[in-house]
């Protein structure tokens, strides 16, 4: 990879990591962090990523660095949680689109990366299975499992409603 | 083919866009022959998250190969070779310990052998010494005027026909293992008498007054020298001939000798073997030669 073409996947795919893993941490701070070690990351790998799978090397780097600050900052991101129940309680009211978004944070960290990677960035199975370390039939298996138990979230949420 | 048992997997496929286009069309006409289910397709529609073009990242030029070059060349820095660490002689490790050790054993291997060497060899002198110590007895011989001997040996119911005096000459007996050694081969002809015999009658009389020749002829003497002995004593007067016999002390010192040499014999019979090979020494087994012992002295006697 040369410098312009990182350069190029650096103005192609910044935005699009960035919101992957803002989505997943729901913090811009640690989100903005993990995209600059991912991207510094390449950048110090240029000579063996190749410009075609920049795009798949990088969500993939960046998604293991996501993984290891929630590891990291457990106890922070349970604390984010109960502000959003905290919110709940102040009796604001719910769009469907918002709850959605507090329905796909009750997900595992993964099971919201499979739903993500697939809604953002329309990568298949077999791509998804490559960034997260699984094969496609346990990618289609889980991104399912995911899709029900977040439909049963938000089935909850409307009857609470 | 979807039917009402998996068409909630197809439509699981149908929007994670995994189904061809005809089996997109195969779902479309499924929910128009089932409109009950028309709703939970739309909720999983719903439910897909799209992509939200407001949120971006504010500032890529963190992330440009420009910004990243500038932090590679300018906070780059040059090591200053100038700088050396002033005690770096205390740093090294030198491990002489194995070294030490293999010393510190051979000294003490050296040690314990010299040690073992000198408890034997001072061991072996000093019992030779003890055995010298207690068979160098002067023994004052008991000069007993005697009637003529006529049965020899007489050791017992003598004393009544004896006249003890004391010799006017003291002769030292010196007594030495050799003596024992040699009176004890089979091959010299001595007349052998047991010793607890012997031992019990130096016990039961302090001492013997009677002419002892069995003492000497059992110990040392060969059967030829015991008769020319005798020969002579025939030959000579009849009255106050002095004989000089050895006392029971010296049959209990020979025992002891005796004793005390066997347990030598085992620790020097090697040294002696070799000092026996090496300076030509005299075999003193020999078969035809016969010896009169006395004292120390082993006397060769011609045939």
């Amino acid at each position: 990879m040369t410098e312009r073409e990182y350069n190029n996947c650096v103005s192609a795919h910044a935005d699009g990591v960035y919101r992957f893993i803002l989505k997943n941490l729901q913090h811009e701070e640690d989100a903005r962090d993990v995209v600059q070690s991912a991207f510094e990351k390449m950048w110090l790998n240029r000579e063996q990523v190749n410009s075609a799978t920049a795009k798949s090397y990088l969500f993939t780097v960046a998604y293991n660095q996501m993984i290891d600050h929630i590891r990291k900052n457990k106890r922070i991101v349970l604390k984010d949680e109960f502000s959003e129940e905290t919110k709940i309680d102040q009796g604001e009211i719910p769009s469907f689109k918002k709850e959605l978004e507090k329905a796909l944070q009750q997900l595992t960290p993964l099971q919201k990366s499979l739903i993500l990677l697939k809604d953002y960035e329309g990568y298949s199975y077999e791509e998804i299975g490559k960034i997260t370390a699984l094969n496609a039939s346990q990618v289609k298996v889980y991104l399912h499992r995911a899709r029900i138990q977040l439909k049963e979230i938000v089935g909850k949420l409307e009857n609470i409603i | 083919m979807i039917n009402l048992s998996n068409y909630e997997d197809w439509f699981l496929l149908y929007i994670d866009g995994e189904l061809t286009v005809a089996e997109q069309e195969a779902v479309l006409e499924f929910v128009k022959q089932h409109p009950s289910l028309q709703e939970e397709l739309d909720l999983l529609l719903s439910m897909r998250f799209q992509p939200e073009n407001e949120i971006k990242l504010a500032d890529h030029s963190t992330l440009t190969a420009k910004y990243f070059n500038e932090l590679e060349n300018t906070y780059c820095f040059e090591p200053d070779l100038t700088i050396q660490f002033p005690d770096k002689e205390k740093l090294y490790k030198r491990t002489a310990a194995p070294v030490f050790s293999i010393f510190r054993y051979a000294a003490v291997a050296a040690s314990t052998i010299v040690t073992v060497g000198l408890i034997w060899w001072f061991a072996g002198t000093n019992s030779v010494d003890q055995t010298l110590v207690k068979t160098e007895v002067k023994v004052v011989p008991e000069i007993n005027y005697t009637e003529p001997v006529n049965n020899l040996p007489q050791t017992d119911n003598a004393s009544s026909s004896v006249t003890k005096v004391n010799a006017p000459n003291q002769v030292a007996f010196v007594v030495d293992r050799k003596p024992i050694v040699v009176a004890n081969s089979k091959q010299k002809n001595t007349v052998e008498l047991p010793i607890e015999e012997e031992v019990k009658d130096f016990v039961a009389r302090e001492q013997i007054t009677a002419p002892v020749y069995t003492e000497q002829s059992r110990s040392n003497f060969s059967q030829e020298a015991i008769q020319a002995a005798q020969a002579r004593i025939n030959e000579t007067p009849s009255t106050a001939t002095p004989v000089y016999t050895s006392s029971p002390i010296n049959t209990a010192l020979l025992i002891e000798a005796e004793m005390d040499s066997e347990k030598q014999v085992r620790g020097r019979g090697i040294l002696r073997k070799i000092s026996r090979t090496l300076l030509g020494e005299r075999k003193e087994e020999d078969d035809n030669q016969k010896y009169i012992q006395l004292a120390v002295f082993s006397i060769p006697v011609q045939k």
